[in-house]
């Protein structure tokens, strides 16, 4: 199974083929990425079939990028809005 | 601005999962130009979904893969269009037009003309809420299925599974299987009930012997299972640590966890059906369907459904389905034996629902629950929209609260809403609050820029494109 590095806030981290952006995000332990816009609580994985919209995050610099959906690909950028400097 | 991808069809099946693998790949005939769009990466659907390390093998982990493979060499003949979210299904003077959006992240503009029209959209998974169903860590029990069967990723290390219905028992079995610790099933429904519709299970002794394998599974890696037991509440500090469930009784069990898969049914994608005029009704289980004569044709001609828009039914069944609308489009005869079977499957999902179709007790949510996962509306204040401002429908309820207007366009809560209307304002549930759910266009979020290429074009491109003015 062939291995690649994608960047997660900055950081190196190792993503392998089949993967979405939300498996990356989960296998590297995180289990919240965003936070709502009325109550600021975390949000993460939910539906994992693109209906909910609740693991929303910013991929190559395109906002709104359904994590469950988008393919990880080798290189590519991810941002979370629940960074440490978010 | 974006160029938009032209192209043109004879068929286009929308969703690439068992129902829309068959109906392609036996539409496919006699030179037809048929094209199949999923915006997953792979075909399959959740039923099929795999890793692409497991696509060359015999996978032991996927039901029926002779099926899938069978159905995958046929689609060389089918134009794949994988990554395209399709957001708007639209009836022109004999001909439809597709309108996708190509690469969750790139994006492009797709424009597909064609004669006839397949919708297999599949459903989503229903999870009534509960206290702390919003905290990262509790997610759909096909969440966590895809995670594991598409990604290899395991959802959690100490997971509860909670909800109604069988999809519970196959998540655990594979949750168990690749070494996860599963602390408990907990089914609101009694199987015991089974017995109490025997016509049901007729002709499906493959799917009963299935579910008895589950529970040896279950019982082989000592994981209680707790028949009519619900979900009450989840906890944690920024995700879930605890979640408890109940009896109706009132006994109580806690466990620790860090991830809860939760499903309490489904509900299917009916919002390009409903785009196009298709005439929808309210099915047994409580979800809006729509209704199709028996070569799947829906009410407006040239276009077909199959599988769980039609009724929630499984795999088994969607295939079958997709097999009849292909082969109606193809113009050719189904033998009466598919037929009989198709009567089985959908038996054997009607006996399904009398077992597991529980109605959720939105009479006993709290008001402190959020019901409006996108905009944060909880339960307390729908029923105060009620009492205080006259609202008695789904609409209004809308307006008032913001219940349903954020980005899953009310996915996630128009049936909780409906609900917890119907009980606040005295009357059942009828027509009027169901068909709004379905009445979404886009059907996705579209980036403004995929709507304004369109509008911007020269008039003389549109009419090419059989746009007309």
């Amino acid at each position: 199974m062939s291995e690649f590095l994608v960047r997660v806030d900055g950081r190196d981290v190792d993503a392998r083929e089949g993967d979405t952006v939300a498996s990356v995000l989960v296998r590297d332990g995180l289990v919240a990425w965003r936070r709502t816009r009325v109550a600021g609580a975390p949000r993460g994985l939910f539906c994992g079939v693109g209906a909910c919209q609740d693991c929303l995050v910013t991929v190559d610099g395109v906002a709104g990028v359904r994590a469950c959906l988008a393919p990880a690909v080798p290189g590519c950028s991810i941002t979370t809005s629940d960074a440490p400097d978010a | 601005m974006p160029e938009i991808e032209r192209a043109s069809y004879d068929v286009v099946v929308i969703g690439a999962g068992p129902s829309g693998m068959a109906a392609a790949a036996e539409a496919a005939v006699d030179g037809a130009r048929v094209a199949l769009l999923d915006q997953q990466a792979r075909v399959g659907g959740a039923y099929w979904r795999h890793h692409p390390s497991q696509l060359d093998g015999d996978s032991a982990a996927h039901h029926d893969w002779a099926t899938f493979r069978r159905l995958l060499a046929r689609l060389d003949r089918v134009d794949l269009r994988t990554e395209h979210a399709v957001w708007s299904l639209e009836r022109v003077p004999g001909a439809f037009v597709v309108r996708a959006t190509a690469g969750e992240v790139a994006r492009r503009p797709v424009l597909l003309d064609t004669t006839s029209v397949v919708v297999a959209t599949g459903a989503h998974e229903r999870v009534a809420p509960f206290s702390g169903w919003t905290l990262p860590g509790v997610m759909t029990v096909g969440a966590g299925q895809s995670l594991l069967k598409g990604t290899l990723v395991e959802p959690g290390a100490r997971v509860l599974v909670a909800g109604a219905g069988p999809l519970l028992l196959v998540v655990a079995d594979g949750l168990l299987r690749a070494g996860v610790d599963v602390v408990a099933v907990a089914e609101a429904s009694h199987p015991t009930k089974y017995g109490l519709h025997p016509s049901g299970w007729s002709g499906t002794a493959s799917r009963v012997r299935e579910g008895a394998s589950y529970v040896r599974t279950l019982a082989a890696h000592r994981v209680p299972y707790h028949a009519g037991y619900r979900m009450v509440r989840a906890w944690g500090d920024e995700h879930v640590e605890h979640a408890e469930i109940a009896a109706r009784r009132g006994r109580t069990r806690t466990y620790a966890v860090d991830t809860l898969l939760v499903s309490d049914g489904f509900t299917p994608q009916l919002e390009l059906l409903l785009q196009a005029g298709a005439r929808g009704r309210v099915d047994a289980d409580g979800s809006l369907v729509v209704e199709v004569d028996v070569a799947q044709r829906t009410s407006v001609p040239g276009l077909l459904a199959t599988g769980e828009v039609t009724g929630v039914g499984g795999a088994n069944l969607a295939v079958l389905e997709g097999y009849v609308a292909g082969r109606a489009l193809s113009g050719r005869a189904v033998d009466r034996a598919v037929h009989d079977r198709i009567d089985v499957h959908r038996r054997f999902a009607r006996a399904m629902n009398a077992v597991h179709g529980i109605a959720d007790d939105v009479a006993a949510l709290p008001d402190d629950v959020m019901v409006c996962r996108c905009e944060e509306v909880t339960a307390g204040s729908v029923r105060a929209a009620c009492r205080d401002l006259a609202v008695d429908d789904v609409r209004g309820a809308k307006l008032m609260t913001r219940a349903g207007m954020g980005m899953c366009q009310g996915r996630m809560c128009s049936r909780t809403v409906r609900d917890l209307v119907a009980v606040a304002s005295g009357r059942p549930v009828d027509d009027r609050d169901v068909a709004p759910a379905g009445e979404r266009t886009p059907a996705f979020p579209v980036p403004l820029g995929n709507l304004a290429v369109e509008v911007s074009e020269p008039r003389a491109a549109r009419d090419e494109a059989g746009l007309g003015g």
